[in-house]
């Protein structure tokens, strides 16, 4: 904290020494389109030969100062018109210039790729961009929910407002390994370790443009992007002014088997003003409000810690049914074993009789489902501002908070709810075209947010305890057994003892429930409740500065560096920071040198980049790339990288009773001590189950950082007239030290006999069983690799009239998993996606319409929460618009999965349907 | 590219959109499947459909009807196992006809039907094991709640197999794994009958038994609780199977024994004159009836050592106990065979090794049980050379089985 109190004292100092820079000319004018006269905003001034400019205002009006002698020339640009200059001869001319609206493909200007401006058409890797004009015509309800939409991309819905997208590969819930820097700020939270992007970030009238690298990137941005990385950037205040809103109202949960039919709301707020040439600020804010979708998968899940598969049986055919949206019912006891027998030694004339059940008996607490249990009501509700102080023509000092509260529920080990999440991001940056110094914190608070499944098997036990002899297994076996003796069938007997101990259990939606549910959801896991404390915050320092001007003649260079420190903060119910916070430090620094040969007909690029945490030996992690121009507008890339990714916070310090006596624990060495590693040895739970010979005790090997190296080759070019844009790419990973849990049973006396049972359901039991020992899932890496490969096509073609018509198709498949290894790549092998759009059609060009189309296969999906198939499955979004120019009003009506077929993409995740909505937006640019 | 082509392409792309979408729709979501739990045997027939049907089976229908159980038995989402006598059966227990049971009190009735039917398991004679004696299932004759539960208690039935048949208690199986939708039916010889004494009203009300009594009483004297063999013999929840020498053999153990003990006392060779002294010793020892038993004529620890041989006893883990209920046709057919007795308890088997017991069978019925024990009487004879006979087999009470048997076994 220190060192960041020191870097604002010393940038607020530069700000008070830098001295104010004298204007002579004004210009001012007007922009407009040339085919329907309306102001366009947000276009580049630029005086020709100099760096002096201004954008124009929300009606399409500029007016700046320089000094500089008339005759000037002046060139007006913007996305989707052609560019145009004009001169200027005096001060009084009042300037109209009208841009011809031209949809030329392809002529973006990326930064991501590079860290530095340039075409998308020679990326040196295959990047993606979505701009905020792609945002005002799509059909999606939310600006996040396009990124799905991308070639090559999976999104992982956890409900309505959290979504986790991934590239090439092993996407999740939460999915942490891609990257997304919103403005410049890491938005990974420090201590619940995933993205918050869609539910804290910049709201959608802010946003100004999307920039996705598939595939590994910590060359350039860190640790963490081995399948990609994310870069959102906001609006400008100085070239983005005005009001602006957005209304949409909707209607979801139509049809929905779990919901009945609801509202959707969505308001969107953004205010800016330039004050001065030297000062804007801008103010924005986001309030999504809605029924959630709802997770009801009821199938019956075979768990074991986070292992597991779907099996047959429903609630009243197995009676240890553990549906996998259903809650409450992970708590399971052989009753054979643990109440039958002991009552046959009691009542020896019995015991042959208890001796001809079943071997075990286990049978599950009654549970309740997913929309019994969890609020329904999603809020989400993002609050940015952000101030702009030109210290120099192109030097700005900018202040910025970005902060966002709501409900959503998000599939980890289990399903939680993350009530009254509130995370802020504040940062302070000075930015210059050539370098750039910023500083930010992630200040996370998990608020009311709670386990889910915890939580209702706690309800269960505060309501009545499963053990003692008026416990509820005690009850029902004894009413198991008395309907045996009256001629019951085994299922009809578990049936009639289920009914009986579960008399007097709380309804769903009851008061009695809400009491004792809310009750527990307060306490603190450490403290036996469902509540997890979570005030984990992150600071970083960056900065990065641009050589070329220095080495432009042997080549472009650009220099970066960051520190990070991680504070974890959970009280001990994440963590294990009972006794008090743990930091954790990360610091890294990249290089990057490009040059052009031939012509400017090849570009070579090479970066490279060390980091080094606490936790984890340093890395030092390459790339090389090359861009060649074939043809104009034509260009193939080649790149090779490396990216490798720390273990999480969670990886690293987790502490966390879960299901079944299974505890995670991070990976650190300090785990060998709490956990007494030395004299109470660890087995592998695999060798248990599996019951092959006596288990070794065996020591878990040191947690390294998880590594790939991928291969890229691709082409981007232009071609029939420019009307074609044609992206393919092709690419090979290598995956090492893969990051997964292992899991190790530690006996309590430390005699692993205790497990040796000859049936793998009494093993099974034995592990599940508190008394005996524990069950330790330790994060570890995989010896053997695993490789991917993959392709994907993209083609776009520009019909006259606007119209737009665009395909993609892609492929990832995974190679050479060693047996055992659950690799989580839940990526489909096949999907494909096509759309037709147009942005101004008909009289006036007022009218606007996007429909797409996507499909993909199914997939295998594997996460610590559970594990199966996801069919494969299509969705139809479209959407109509209609604009009041003189207004400056945009009217849409749109649908997400148009045709209501409802799908999942994640298992147990929630189901999504179809949302329809209409929204009316003002000062849309 | 020409304004056709390209509408064409549209055109194209708008149809493929809408045949896709239209054509395929997503899967429904897979609901949880339920397991499905077939009959107990696959038949369309339930056990209570075949009782009502089957002619042979029509007093035992009567007798169902009579007490209510027959709805019970048409339910398949129950399982039962019935020992179930048909007609002939009936007959051969001296129920001649359905009529019979409608005059019969209902308790009997009830006893008769529910002690023939093990609830919830399907008990084929493949699970029966081959083991000495028995394995014990509850009925459907509920007599109580297990204490400190809400578990009914019920009463025992004792089924067993050997290579020559199978029985309930000893009552054989005439015709095995009858099975039907919701269990099996075990066609039987004769009714098994449901005990309704413990062993300690039973004997002591047998008239043949009145030396017994007083044996027990003397052998008890000086024990406590259920060290006490009158203690056990009352004590419902345990399994006995007690040899019980009926008073003849006491008192032909009793004449000899005072009849050796004047004999005793005189000079060797004996004149006719002690014989006779001897013989009227005799007599009157018998003549002193079952008190003699209390009398110093014997002690406590010999009474208490033949006593204890009477009653089978094994070692579970917990030391030599009387924890078995053997039935005639639980014992071994070939000669020779050893059953450890209460004796062991505090003589090791290998000194002492038990009773020898063999059975005799005509057809699946035992026809002669005979027991064989260490010692002789007169003294002096070779081990296991004098035979006892069971003069009445198989009396079935609710804590254990007794055979009368017409000589005193000694254990040495």
């Amino acid at each position: 904290m220190r060192k960041i109190s020191r870097l604002i004292f010393g940038l607020l100092a530069m700000l008070f020494s830098v001295a104010a820079f004298s204007q002579n000319n004004a210009i001012h004018g007007k922009v407009v389109n040339s085919s329907t006269g309306e102001g366009i905003p947000a276009v580049s001034i630029t005086v020709v030969g100099s760096g002096t400019g201004t954008y124009t205002n929300d009606r399409g009006e500029f007016s700046f100062s320089l000094n500089q002698k008339f005759p000037i020339t002046i060139q007006a640009s913007s996305i989707g018109y052609n560019l145009k200059e004009v001169v200027v001869n005096n001060e009084s001319d009042y300037v109209t210039i009208s841009l011809v609206p031209a949809n030329v493909l392809g002529q973006e200007v990326v930064i991501s790729a590079t860290r530095t401006p340039s075409r998308i058409l020679e990326s040196p890797v295959t990047i993606e961009r979505i701009s905020a004009a792609n945002i005002r015509n799509t059909a999606a309800v939310s600006y996040y929910d396009m990124i799905g939409k991308l070639k090559g991309v999976d999104v992982v819905n956890s409900s309505l407002t959290f979504a986790t997208p991934s590239t090439r590969g092993f996407n999740g819930s939460g999915n942490l390994r891609l990257n997304q820097i919103v403005d410049g700020m890491d938005n990974q939270a420090p201590g619940l370790n995933f993205s918050v992007g869609s539910v804290i970030g910049i709201t959608e009238l802010d946003v100004e443009s999307i920039e996705l690298l598939p595939g590994a990137s910590s060359a350039l941005y860190g640790p963490g992007g081995m399948n990609g990385a994310l870069i959102i950037n906001s609006k400008d205040p100085f070239k983005y002014q005005g009001l602006s809103f957005q209304v949409k109202t909707g209607i979801m949960n139509i049809d929905n088997r779990s919901n009945a039919a609801s509202p959707y709301y969505n308001w969107n707020l953004r205010w800016a003003q330039k004050i001065s040439e030297k000062f804007a600020y801008k103010l924005t804010g986001e309030l999504v409000q809605a029924k959630d979708w709802v997770a009801d998968d009821y199938r019956n899940y075979d768990r074991l810690g986070t292992t597991g598969g779907i099996k047959a049986g429903t609630r009243e055919t197995d009676p240890n049914y553990d549906g996998i949206n259903v809650y409450g019912d992970e708590t399971t006891v052989d009753i054979k074993s643990n109440v039958l027998n002991p009552l046959a030694q009691q009542a020896p004339f019995y015991a042959p009789y208890v001796n001809a059940l079943p071997s075990s008996i286990p049978v599950s607490r009654t549970g309740y489902q997913e929309n019994q249990v969890l609020n329904p009501n999603t809020v989400n509700a993002k609050l940015s501002g952000e101030l702009s102080y030109k210290i120099t023509p192109s030097t700005s000092l900018n202040a910025a908070g970005y902060f966002g509260t709501g409900n959503t529920v998000y599939t980890g080990s289990d399903r939680y709810s993350l009530l009254n999440l509130k995370i802020g991001q504040y940062k302070l940056e000075l930015i210059n075209p050539n370098w750039f110094l910023r500083a930010y914190t992630t200040q996370e608070d998990a608020g009311e947010s709670y386990n889910a499944t915890v939580t209702t098997r706690l309800v269960n036990e505060k309501w009545k305890p499963s053990g003692g002899t008026t416990g509820w297994y005690y009850q029902y076996s004894l009413a198991f057994l008395s309907s045996k003796l009256g001629g019951a069938t085994d299922i009809a007997a578990h049936q009639a003892a289920r009914a009986i101990a579960d008399q007097g259990r709380p309804a769903p939606g009851s008061q009695e429930f809400k009491n004792l549910f809310d009750q527990v959801r307060g306490i603190p896991i450490s403290k036996g409740g469902g509540l997890f404390v979570d005030k984990t915050n992150l600071y970083n320092v960056e900065g990065q500065y641009n050589l070329s001007k220095y080495t432009g003649e042997f080549a472009d260079i650009i220099i970066g560096a960051n520190y990070k420190k991680y504070v974890l903060n959970s009280e001990g119910t994440l963590f294990a920071d009972s006794t008090g916070t743990i930091p954790i430090n990360e610091y890294g620094a990249y290089i990057q040198a490009s040059k052009k040969f031939a012509n400017d007909k090849l570009k070579l690029i090479a970066s490279a980049r060390y980091d080094k945490n606490d936790n984890f030996d340093g890395r030092f992690t390459p790339r090389l790339s090359a861009v060649i121009t074939v043809a104009e507008d034509n260009n193939i890339r080649l790149s090779y990288q490396q990216a490798y990714r720390f273990g999480s916070t969670q990886q690293q310090w987790i502490n966390l009773k879960v299901a079944d006596n299974v505890t995670l624990i991070g990976g650190v060495p300090a785990f060998k001590d709490f956990y007494h590693f030395d004299t109470k040895p660890l087995f592998s739970v695999e060798d248990i189950l599996s019951g092959s010979a006596t288990p070794q005790a065996v020591t878990p090997p040191k947690f390294k950082a998880e590594t790939v190296n991928s291969f890229e080759g691709g082409y981007k070019g232009l071609l029939m007239q420019k009307r074609l844009l044609v992206d393919l790419y092709g690419y090979y990973g290598e995956y090492k030290d893969f990051i997964t849990r292992r899991q190790y049973a530690q006996p309590t006396n430390g005699d692993p006999s205790v497990y040796s049972s000859a049936t793998k359901e009494g093993r099974t039991a034995n592990l599940k069983n508190s008394s005996v020992g524990r069950v330790l899932s330790i994060p570890s890496n995989v010896q053997d690799g695993v490789t991917t490969y993959g392709f994907g096509l993209g083609i776009t073609y520009s019909l006259p009239n606007n119209f737009i018509i665009a395909a993609q198709g892609s492929s990832d498949r995974l190679n050479g998993v060693p047996s055992g290894f659950v690799a989580s790549f839940n990526t489909p092998k096949y999907r494909a996606g096509a759309s037709l759009s147009n942005t101004g059609f008909g009289d006036q060009k007022r009218w606007g319409f996007n429909v797409g189309y996507r499909w993909q296969d199914e997939v295998i999906y594997q996460s610590d929460f559970a594990t199966g198939t996801i069919p494969a499955y299509q969705t139809v979004d479209g959407q109509v618009s209609y604009k009041l120019p003189a207004q400056k009003v945009l009217l849409k009506l749109g649908a997400t999965n148009l045709l209501n077929q409802y799908y999942r993409n994640g298992f147990g995740n929630s189901s999504i349907g179809g949302l329809y909505y209409f929204s009316i937006g003002y000062n849309l640019y | 590219m020409n304004i056709k082509l390209i509408k064409d392409v549209k055109s194209l792309f708008l149809i493929a959109i809408v045949i896709a979408a239209v054509s395929s729709c997503n899967k429904p979501f897979p609901d949880a499947v339920p397991i499905p739990y077939p009959d107990a045997n696959s038949s369309n027939v339930t056990l209570g459909d075949v009782i009502s049907t089957d002619t042979s089976y029509s007093i035992f229908k009567a007798a169902a009807t009579r007490v209510g159980a027959l709805s019970m038995l048409l339910d398949s989402s129950k399982v039962f196992t019935i020992f179930l006598p048909n007609n002939a059966a009936f007959r051969a227990s001296g129920i001649a006809s359905a009529a019979v049971i409608g005059v019969l009190p209902i308790t009997s009735v009830g006893g008769i039907v529910n002690y023939s039917i093990i609830p919830g398991q399907q008990l084929l004679t493949s699970a029966i094991p081959t083991t000495f004696p028995n394995i014990q299932l509850p009925t459907a004759l509920t007599i109580g709640v297990l204490p400190g539960t809400t578990v009914p208690l019920k009463m025992s039935i004792f089924p067993s197999k050997r290579s020559n048949g199978a029985w309930a208690n000893n009552i054989p199986i005439v015709s095995p794994d009858n099975k039907y939708r919701n269990g099996v039916i075990h066609v039987m010889a004769a009714i098994v009958s449901p005990p309704s004494q413990v062993l300690k009203d039973a004997m002591y009300s047998n008239p043949n038994l009145t030396y017994f009594k007083e044996a027990i009483k003397r052998a008890d004297s000086g024990a406590t609780g259920l060290n006490k063999l009158d203690s056990l013999l009352g004590y419902a929840v345990t399994n006995m199977t007690v040899l019980a020498p009926n008073d003849a053999a006491f008192k032909t153990l009793i004449f000899g024994l005072a009849f050796q003990g004047y004999l005793s006392t005189r000079p060797t060779p004996y004149n006719a004159m002690d014989t006779a002294v001897a013989t009227a010793y005799g007599n009157g020892a018998v003549a002193a009836g079952p008190a003699f038993l209390s009398t110093n004529n014997v002690t406590t620890a010999m009474i208490k050592g033949v006593m204890a041989y009477h009653f089978l006893a094994t070692n579970q883990g917990l030391g030599y106990q009387p924890n078995i209920r053997a039935f005639s046709n639980n014992f071994a057919t070939t000669p020779g065979v050893f059953y450890t007795t209460l004796v062991n308890s505090s003589v090791p088997a290998t000194l002492q090794p038990g009773v020898m017991i063999q059975a005799t069978f005509t057809g699946p019925f035992v026809s002669t049980l005979t027991f064989k024990g260490a010692g002789t009487f007169p003294p002096g004879g070779a081990p296991y050379s004098q035979t006892a006979t069971a003069v009445s087999k198989d009396n079935n009470a609710v804590n254990g089985v007794f055979h009368i048997i017409d000589k005193v076994l000694l254990p040495q």
